[in-house]
């Protein structure tokens, strides 16, 4: 295979492929393409590039097997794990001009489009017909269908509407050994073994997506979004486990702490009440005014039971937007308290958040270490925030050991290392606490069924692959 | 053990059965000369997929779906007893050394956990049995199974993976299932996914074990997502045994009615071809009956995903990508063919 920083590498004959411009091998693309959104590790590509289309995509990795040349499939670069890192080097295809929409059906509700297209602009190209693509991550202005694919993204709303896999029909993938395939379609899969299951999530480990039907969602008439503040972190944690045994099933119930709305309010100006320490943001939505006004009428006397201080309900599109402000610009706010930020991803019963949130906060307080939370509560899925700066090699050490322990504790408490970031390279150490052996080889085992490789987006999820242990503290190296 | 013609003891032992087949004065000789293993536990089926070198697995109210009508297991007759089918037949790929696998006593519910929305049970428990403890608890799995359906074990619900009335509103068993533990055909016990609503650690194996059929691994714990109980809905009084079903678009909703309507002049006997269609996801789900001509109704004319309400059986009715893809996973995770030989053509 051709190793990282093979000297003897020739890509001439690559380029012969596709158009110059769609090539990219300057220095400073290549290192802008070392990571994604989870910079604590590096490797650098030797080359980039941006196919425009699916015979692009299967020529460009036809070309990396012929000539035993890792590749690494990349959208906007927006993951959390480091699932877009080329981590042997070799070519990054960036999926970036595979950005057209390719046929809307509205009577069926789906569409086709391109992988590179940014999750937005699939709902913004249906809204004015009453529809949405319901996945919504926090980075859906940029985050491409084909990343969302890949990590098989959440949201806010997947609560009520479901993670990626639930709304893709079907996928057009470039298969590792540069093979066209067609997985499901317009109406779905037909029997037979789940490989549109496999393939969502599999974080780019089993072939690149270029084109994909997505489910599209009718937007709910009737939504009623309410931000109450609780007294004390326990009083927001118990108020979530009551809800959800209500039965109610909000579309969206996220959870903000007193550090999040410290950081909201230093950087929009937004007030909070003075002995607020929690905030849950709660939104019931349907078509049936009734139903919504009883979600939320159970979610009040939940709250109330509970002893909360505030209630503020949005009577307008415009006050919605400000009450999800808090949600949305609230990690982004934290920039304003300290230079650095690692956001967690963990997942716990639901049942267990007060539980689990002293812990965190236990935790952060004997490691000397500031910590915020922000988080899907409804979901059991955290996010604990912990802001330090980089340039203290203790603080550093700090900030990844309490990481570990609170993901360890996410497992103690029967739950999972990632709820929407994935694995990548980020959590691949930790697979091992979660699963035996046993179960890990079964996970290999799938994965040999569209991967035999090591080509492939290697050294991604699944821990001690051949050929990747030499090159992990290559990778850490880099980003110090 | 099995002999000519003779359930092996083990089998008969079993209260229920052997008292059914005495109430019902069954000669043992009709009922079908296999070895049964009734599981207790994980160890059980470790056990079993240990010793027998080919294994058809199911519950044994099931069992008329494993071997497309001709069963030498038990139908779930009056008040819900099981009752001996009568006249058995092998299934076509039985051998004489094939063991029966029955998750019939892998019936428990595991544990509740009203406050996390989540159950986990045995494969081998009745999805009636486990909706009818759940809405004594507010809660239910609303997967929209026809009566008879409903009573069969979840084991064989998810290793078929039918279309369902509610799909619509409730998706497939892919929406609810989280987390899993399967006998592997190498007799590994593994398991995957974990107890929470979401979770992106790793590569879905349940996913992919959802409608195989039983032929790459013998689920034998499931956890599912439950929601509370709504109000009872009445679906459509079809009853269907050997029909298909479609998974259309709404396009072509139309033109597949109007087919329907024009078979249903030709057919034989039958006054009508019981359909029930649901507008909101393109769904019609029909007994399909042959007409005066003998001809089968024509499920492939009108650019529809169908599903058998059987199943499939023969790799030739999947395209050749899909017949390669599945293949190479069977040749993965069970090389020697050992679980449910037959099911999709592999034998």
């Amino acid at each position: 295979m051709g190793a990282y920083n093979d000297s003897r590498m020739d890509f001439s004959s690559l380029r012969t492929l596709l158009r110059p411009d769609q090539v990219l091998d300057g220095a400073a693309a290549i290192r802008a393409y070392d990571c994604d959104a989870y910079t604590v590790e590096r490797s650098k590509p030797s080359i980039i590039v941006l196919p425009e289309s699916t015979a692009e995509v299967a020529s460009v990795v036809r070309w990396c097997v012929a000539h035993q040349v890792p590749y690494t499939c990349r959208g906007a670069g927006t993951g959390l794990s480091g699932g877009a890192m080329p981590a042997l080097g070799g070519v990054v295809l960036s999926t970036k001009r595979l950005n057209q929409i390719l046929e809307i059906d509205l009577e069926n509700r789906c569409l086709l489009a391109q992988s590179g297209i940014a999750n937005r602009r699939i709902t913004d190209a249906v809204k004015a017909d009453g529809l949405h693509f319901a996945p919504d991550p926090s980075s859906q202005s940029v985050s491409t269908l084909g990343g969302n694919i890949g990590e098989n993204a959440g949201g806010p709303h997947t609560l009520k509407y479901g993670v990626t896999v639930q709304h893709i029909l079907g996928v057009t993938m470039v298969d590792p050994t540069g093979e066209v395939m067609q997985i499901g379609g317009k109406l779905g899969c037909g029997p037979g073994y789940d490989f549109l299951g496999l393939i969502c999530g599999s974080e780019g480990t089993l072939g690149i997506v270029t084109e994909a039907w997505v489910k599209l969602t009718p937007i709910p008439t009737v939504v009623q979004t309410v931000l109450v503040a609780f007294p004390t972190i326990r009083s927001a944690t118990e108020s979530v486990a009551g809800i959800i045994a209500t039965g109610t099933i909000p579309a969206a119930l996220e959870m903000m702490d007193r550090g999040i709305m410290d950081a909201v309010h230093l950087a929009f100006g937004l007030e909070f009440p003075a002995a607020a320490q929690a905030l849950l943001l709660v939104e019931c939505d349907g078509d049936s005014a009734e139903v919504v006004d009883q979600e939320i009428e159970s979610v009040r006397q939940v709250c109330e039971g509970l002893g909360c201080l505030e209630m503020s309900f949005a009577k307008d599109e415009k006050e919605r937007a400000r009450l999800w402000m808090v949600r949305k610009k609230g990690v982004g706010a934290m920039g304003r308290i300290a230079p650095s930020i690692v956001t967690h991803d963990g997942v716990i019963p639901r049942s267990k958040l007060p539980e689990m949130l002293d812990f965190v906060y236990s935790v952060a307080a004997s490691k000397n270490i500031g910590v915020a939370n922000i988080f899907h509560a409804g979901d059991g899925n955290l996010h604990p925030c912990f802001y330090f700066d980089d340039r203290d090699a203790s603080q550093v050490e700090r900030v990844v050991e309490a990481g570990e322990i609170i993901i360890k504790k996410c497992i103690e408490l029967g739950g999972s290392v990632s709820g929407e970031h994935g694995i990548g390279v980020e959590k691949m150490d930790l697979m091992p606490l979660m699963f035996t052996p046993a179960d890990l080889e079964a996970q290999a085992m799938a994965k040999r069924i569209f991967n035999d490789g090591e080509l492939c987006n290697p050294c991604k999820v699944l821990p001690n692959q051949r050929g990747c242990a030499e090159h992990r503290m290559r990778w850490r190296g880099m980003a110090s | 053990m099995a002999g000519d013609g003779v359930v092996s003891s083990e089998y008969l032992n079993a209260g229920e059965y052997k008292k059914a087949v005495e109430r019902l004065g069954i000669p043992q000789s009709s009922l079908a000369p296999v070895k049964m293993q009734l599981p207790e536990s994980v160890e059980d089926v470790q056990k079993a997929v240990g010793q027998f070198q080919r294994i058809r697995i199911g519950g044994s109210c099931s069992y008329r779906l494993e071997l497309r009508g001709k069963s030498s297991g038990f139908y779930p007759g009056p008040d819900d007893k099981l009752v001996p089918i009568v006249e058995v037949k092998q299934h076509p790929f039985d051998l004489p050394n094939d063991a029966k696998l029955l998750l019939d006593k892998l019936d428990k519910v595991l544990w509740f956990s009203p406050e996390n929305q989540l159950v986990s049970v045995q494969s081998g428990i009745l999805l009636s049995e486990l909706n009818q403890y759940l809405r004594e608890n507010g809660f239910e799995i609303p997967i929209g199974l026809q009566e008879k359906n409903q009573r069969e074990c979840i084991g064989d619900l998810i290793a078929l993976n039918l279309p369902h009335w509610n799909m619509s509103a409730a998706g497939s068993w892919r929406d609810w299932i989280v987390k899993m533990k399967v006998v592997l055909a190498s007799g590994e016990v593994v398991t995957t996914g974990a107890d929470v609503v979401k979770n992106v650690t790793g590569f879905d194996l349940h996913k992919l074990l959802i409608g195989a059929r039983h032929t790459l691994g013998v689920v034998t714990e499931v956890t599912l997502r439950v929601r509370p109980k709504a109000e009872p809905r009445e679906w459509p009084p079809i009853q269907i045994n050997h029909g298909v079903m479609f998974l259309t678009s709404k396009t072509g909703l139309a033109a597949v009615l109007d087919h329907i309507k024009d078979f249903v002049e030709e057919s034989e006997d039958s006054p009508a071809m019981q359909h029930y269609v649901d507008f909101e996801s393109g769904l019609i789900l029909a007994e399909c009956l042959r007409n005066k001509s003998g001809e089968d109704f024509d499920t492939k004319s009108h650019g529809f995903v169908w599903r058998s309400q059987v199943g499939e059986y023969a790799l030739d009715e999947f395209s050749e990508l899909e017949q390669r893809l599945m293949k190479r996973t069977k040749e993965i995770f069970d090389p020697t063919y050992k679980l449910n030989p037959g099911e999709f053509g592999f034998i």
